[in-house]
């Protein structure tokens, strides 16, 4: 397998592992649990290196995923001393753990090829197609790639058991708990495996991209559908191609890969802020001149059921509606154009169109002055 | 000890590094306050990633390190995170925090793009950009400190100036608009003087750990006090000597970041905060705790004793230690009580058994009086 | 007709294009207790809200005796609702009061011996003034609640607007309350009062307003208080209006 490619994989089926837990933790509003979990499970690698003292050992993954139940844990007592408000509790906590990784590696690992930039970037570039995963005497290529992908499957297998679960216990935890499904069970469920997925990323992407990875893909995939399995797919599309991306442009501007695909993910969000079509910027700018002209449509009719004989002079509707002339111009055109009301010698009358539409909307809303 | 004192005032360098560090400390520990009271306290670890593009921006545009310039550069977009993030929330249904981690690694990866961009074209030795990362106190400059002490004064002095009504407007906002202020001007001070805060710090304790140093001192200083002026005042002197006890751990050893250091100086000085403050802390509280618990057994088990003898019409039985605590609520703890209540003269101990007396019998009589049955 | 204390007209507000409250017009005479009634989500802290131009309306105005609210902002006070802020604020009682000098005293200035001593009477007012250095965080949701009127009276205005100031409080404290309330009336003050306990409708107001979304029903207690109207407001579902033409 070629080096390229090689990279190009494993940073896409991190994308992939990422994007799927991400989607719950946006919708459940703890996003920056990704960005606590990425940071602390440095502790749990340095302090396995301690012990076994080889980087590529596999127990720097246990010792990592330990820190980061361990983090949880200690977020969750934290605020149950009732001493500060849960957010601190969070700001507070991993930075702290973090603190600690830094200084043990810089204080008694400077010799050992573990850097601090390391926790920062990853080790994308570092991945070696030498290093293979060897079952059986069969070669069966790259151990970083497997580690991806076990972590994927772990995932979506994890998704399809629980679909039903996570999507009530998300939108309704209430319901979820009269019904009998776990709110707070899928809670810990879901925070490991982030701190899996936090752990398996961290070593070839780094901290800042595994936050990146998590939520800006999620949010993005939000702007665009409502329907979470859709969220899944779109999500996991735009993680892939602001990895690819992100690769690419490093590669032509010679800089770090992972910072870039970080930015990658953060422009891909920034894109579907501005273009979506139902909540993008210029949408949403067209869209609600629109709603606002038939709002404002509705309660111009509604308004004139307060002049006498069904007709009002506009300079009456000036004085105690509150809008612009210009404004008034444009909707009263509008009610004109529709044939609800008609203009008769400086009088705004309600045609008899209008009048029925009028009584439909009485007897929906009751207005009894 | 006198000794490491005078070398550590007569060295020059390491002189103008503790006025540095205690003087950041001080202004993000004030500050830090009304992040923390606002609940945002994960806005300073936005604003302090989102810092690194403008550093290295502001390097490339004006190829100068001097502390001004890159104070500058980190200002404005440290300041620009906080907008996108204020726009994405007010504009999209996506949450707060999701606008968070979005903008923190749009900024911040564009930021590692730059600087390692930087470091590949050999131009970072020289600028030493990296040191932006962890943070590296030893190379403060009188520069450094002249912008911390400017820029940071003139925080704190606008925060005094404002006091009235960032108090006013981080307790109850409605109000505060209802009443004629513009609450979004007074967000916008408060938003502003906690990214001067932010940046001036960033050169000595790094992009990434900053942001503790905005919520851990606050979050300590709040359970020493319960008023908001001494409370900024603690957070300051916290934040005072985390830095300076980060400063000088760091010079004690080689390769070491003082971002990290400073900032397990600040956590150290929460968890003494959290377990020892008085009222607030926890140990009063557990004290507290185990007290009442000790109190309610000292009436509960003599008159539990006395239901039995009640019960059972005879006065000679004694009961097991095993059968109390079977049917006291308390499970812990219960010999040490007994004993105690025997010496008071209130209950007996006849080998295993354990008896009430005729003055434990009275005990309850009045107990039950004082606390009508 | 003498000049009433709070005029609407034509009142709408929306969030995200959906309206809460739906061409509201009402008239608030002077010198009454008024209550606001309505199931939740009807808008009553909206329409509160909507007077005091802390949310802004896509339709209609407000006058209060006569003119924008800017104009007459020191003579109304806002109590806003209990559970509205945190208090485990690092406060004592007496800050909270003095907060209510702070419109009055302006930006940047700090209330003097003056406003203290204005303070101090409030909390005297109340029952509290024994506790104005406890500290927020150690109060009884009355007290709270007492702090927060305190703090209205140190405004010294002729409107109070009062956002369920029975809500979650106790007898003793529902009863020092409403007969403050009925003080404050005598002394030719206004009051409008978000309230939820039907039962003590009747007894508290005079004038009344029915309100889900729009205004179901409003007038003098007796005239427009009546199982209908109760139905009417609390029947239905609230009242969402179809998107039209």
């Amino acid at each position: 397998m070629g080096y390229e490619l090689l990279i190009i994989l494993v940073a896409s089926l991190t994308a992939l592992a990422c994007a799927i837990p991400g989607i719950f933790l946006i919708l459940r509003g703890i996003a920056m649990m990704s960005d606590a979990l990425s940071h602390s499970v440095l502790l749990g690698i340095v302090l396995m290196l301690f012990i076994v003292g080889d980087l590529s050992s596999p127990y720097l993954l246990v010792g990592a995923g330990l820190t980061g139940i361990f983090l949880v844990f200690l977020i969750e007592l934290l605020g149950k001393t009732k001493r500060l408000p849960s957010d601190a509790a969070m700001a507070l906590v991993f930075p702290a753990l973090f603190s600690i990784a830094v200084f043990l590696i810089n204080k008694y690992l400077h010799n050992v090829h573990i850097d601090t930039h390391m926790v920062l970037s990853g080790e994308i570039l570092y991945i070696s197609p030498k290093d293979s995963l060897i079952l059986f005497g069969y070669n069966l290529g790259p151990k970083p790639f497997y580690t991806m992908l076990i972590i994927l499957l772990i995932n979506i297998s994890f998704i399809g058991v629980f679909f039903k679960e996570l999507k009530i216990s998300t939108f309704d935890k209430q319901l979820a708990s009269t019904i009998g499904s776990h709110p707070m069970l899928m809670h810990y469920f879901l925070m490991a495996v982030v701190a899996i997925t936090a752990v398996g990323s961290f070593k070839f992407v780094g901290s800042i991209l595994v936050t990146g990875l998590m939520i800006a893909p999620a949010a993005t995939a939000y702007l665009l559908t409502d329907n979470l399995f859709k969220m899944l797919i779109i999500a996991s599309i735009v993680g892939v191609v602001s990895a690819v991306s992100g690769f690419y442009l490093a590669d032509f501007i010679n800089s770090s890969p992972t910072g870039s695909m970080a930015m990658m993910t953060g422009v891909s969000f920034l894109i579907a802020y501005i273009f979506a079509p139902k909540r993008g910027l210029i949408a949403k700018f067209i869209g609600q001149s629109h709603q606002k002209d038939a709002l404002a449509r509705k309660i111009l009719l509604t308004h004139l059921l307060h002049g006498e004989d069904d007709q009002s002079s506009k300079k009456e509707v000036l004085s105690s509606i509150q809008w612009k002339e210009r404004f008034v111009d444009k909707i009263l055109n509008g009610l004109i154009e529709e044939n609800l009301v008609k203009s008769e010698s400086n009088h705004i009358v309600l045609t008899d169109r209008g009048k029925k539409l009028l009584n439909e909307l009485r007897s929906l809303s009751p207005i009894t002055m | 000890m006198i000794e490491y004192l005078t070398d550590v005032f007569s060295n020059y360098t390491l002189r103008t590094v503790i006025l540095g560090t205690s003087g950041l400390g001080i202004v993000s520990g004030a500050l830090g306050v009304f992040a923390y009271l606002r609940k945002q306290s994960l806005v300073g670890g936005v604003v302090s990633h989102s810092a690194l593009p403008g550093i290295v921006i502001a390097f490339l545009v004006t190829g100068s390190k001097a502390p001004s310039v890159l104070v500058l550069g980190a200002a404005i977009a440290g300041w620009l995170s906080m907008l996108l993030v204020n726009m994405i929330t007010r504009t999209t249904r996506v949450k707060y925090d999701s606008a968070l981690g979005i903008t923190l690694a749009l900024f911040f990866g564009t930021g590692i793009l730059l600087l390692i961009r930087v470091q590949m074209a050999g131009m970072s030795k020289k600028a030493g950009l990296e040191h932006y990362l962890f943070g590296m106190a030893a190379t403060m400059s009188h520069e450094n400190v002249l912008v911390i002490g400017g820029l940071g004064g003139l925080a704190l002095i606008l925060m005094f100036v404002f006091w009235k009504e960032f108090k006013v407007a981080s307790f109850d906002p409605d109000y505060t608009k209802s009443v004629g202020f513009s609450v979004h001007l007074i967000d916008t001070i408060i938003t502003s003087l906690i990214v001067v805060a932010i940046v001036i710090g960033l050169e000595a304790v790094g992009v990434i750990l900053m942001s503790a140093m905005v919520i851990i001192p606050a979050a300590a200083a709040r359970q020493w006090t319960n008023r908001l002026s001494l409370m900024v005042l603690i957070s300051a002197v916290i934040g005072a000597a985390a830095g300076v006890g980060g400063t000088l751990i760091g010079d004690s050893g080689h390769h070491l970041a003082t971002g990290p250091l400073i900032v397990l100086t600040a956590t150290a000085l929460f968890i003494l905060s959290l377990f020892f403050a008085p009222k607030r802390g926890m140990a009063i509280h557990w004290i507290r705790q185990w007290k009442r618990k000790r109190r309610m057994m000292h009436r509960q088990i003599p008159a539990l004793l006395h239901d039995l003898m009640e019960r059972t019409k005879t006065k000679d039985d004694g009961w097991t230690i095993d059968v109390i605590r079977g049917l006291s609520p308390y499970k812990s703890g219960i010999d040490r009580v007994l004993n105690h209540l025997k010496s008071e003269g209130l209950v007996q101990q006849a080998n295993d058994l354990w008896f009430l007396t005729q003055k434990g019998v009275e005990y309850v009589g009045i107990d039950s009086k004082d606390h009508g049955g | 007709m003498p000049q009433s204390a709070i005029e609407i007209t034509s009142l709408t507000v929306a969030y995200h294009e959906q309206p809460v409250l739906w061409d509201i017009n009402l008239s608030i005479p002077k010198g009454v207790i008024h209550g606001i009634i309505g199931p939740n989500g009807a808008g009553k802290s909206t329409l509160i809200k909507a007077i005091l131009g802390i949310v802004h309306p896509i339709a209609g105005q407000v006058k209060v005796f006569g003119e924008e609210y800017k104009k007459q902002r020191k003579r109304v006070a806002y109590v806003p609702q209990r559970t509205s802020v945190d208090w485990d604020f690092p406060s004592d009682v007496l800050d909270i009061v003095l907060m209510g000098s702070y419109g009055q005293v302006g930006w940047i200035r700090r209330p003097g011996k003056k406003e203290k001593k204005m303070a101090i009477e409030a909390l005297e007012k109340l029952g509290l003034a024994n506790l104005a250095h406890r500290q927020i965080s150690e109060l009884s949701g009355g007290q709270q609640q007492r702090t927060f009127l305190a703090r209205s009276l140190v405004q010294k205005p002729d409107i109070y607007l009062m956002d369920e100031p029975f809500a979650g409080i106790d007898a003793k404290t529902e009863k020092t309350i409403i007969s403050l309330m009925k003080e404050l009336k005598n002394q030719g003050k206004t009051l409008i009062v978000v309230h939820h306990d039907l039962q003590t409708v009747r007894e508290y107001f005079d004038w009344l307003t029915l309100l889900n979304t729009s205004i179901i029903a409003h007038g003098p207690t007796q005239e427009v208080f009546s199982d209908n109207t109760i139905e009417q407001a609390y029947g239905g579902q609230i009242q969402k209006h179809p998107s039209l033409v």
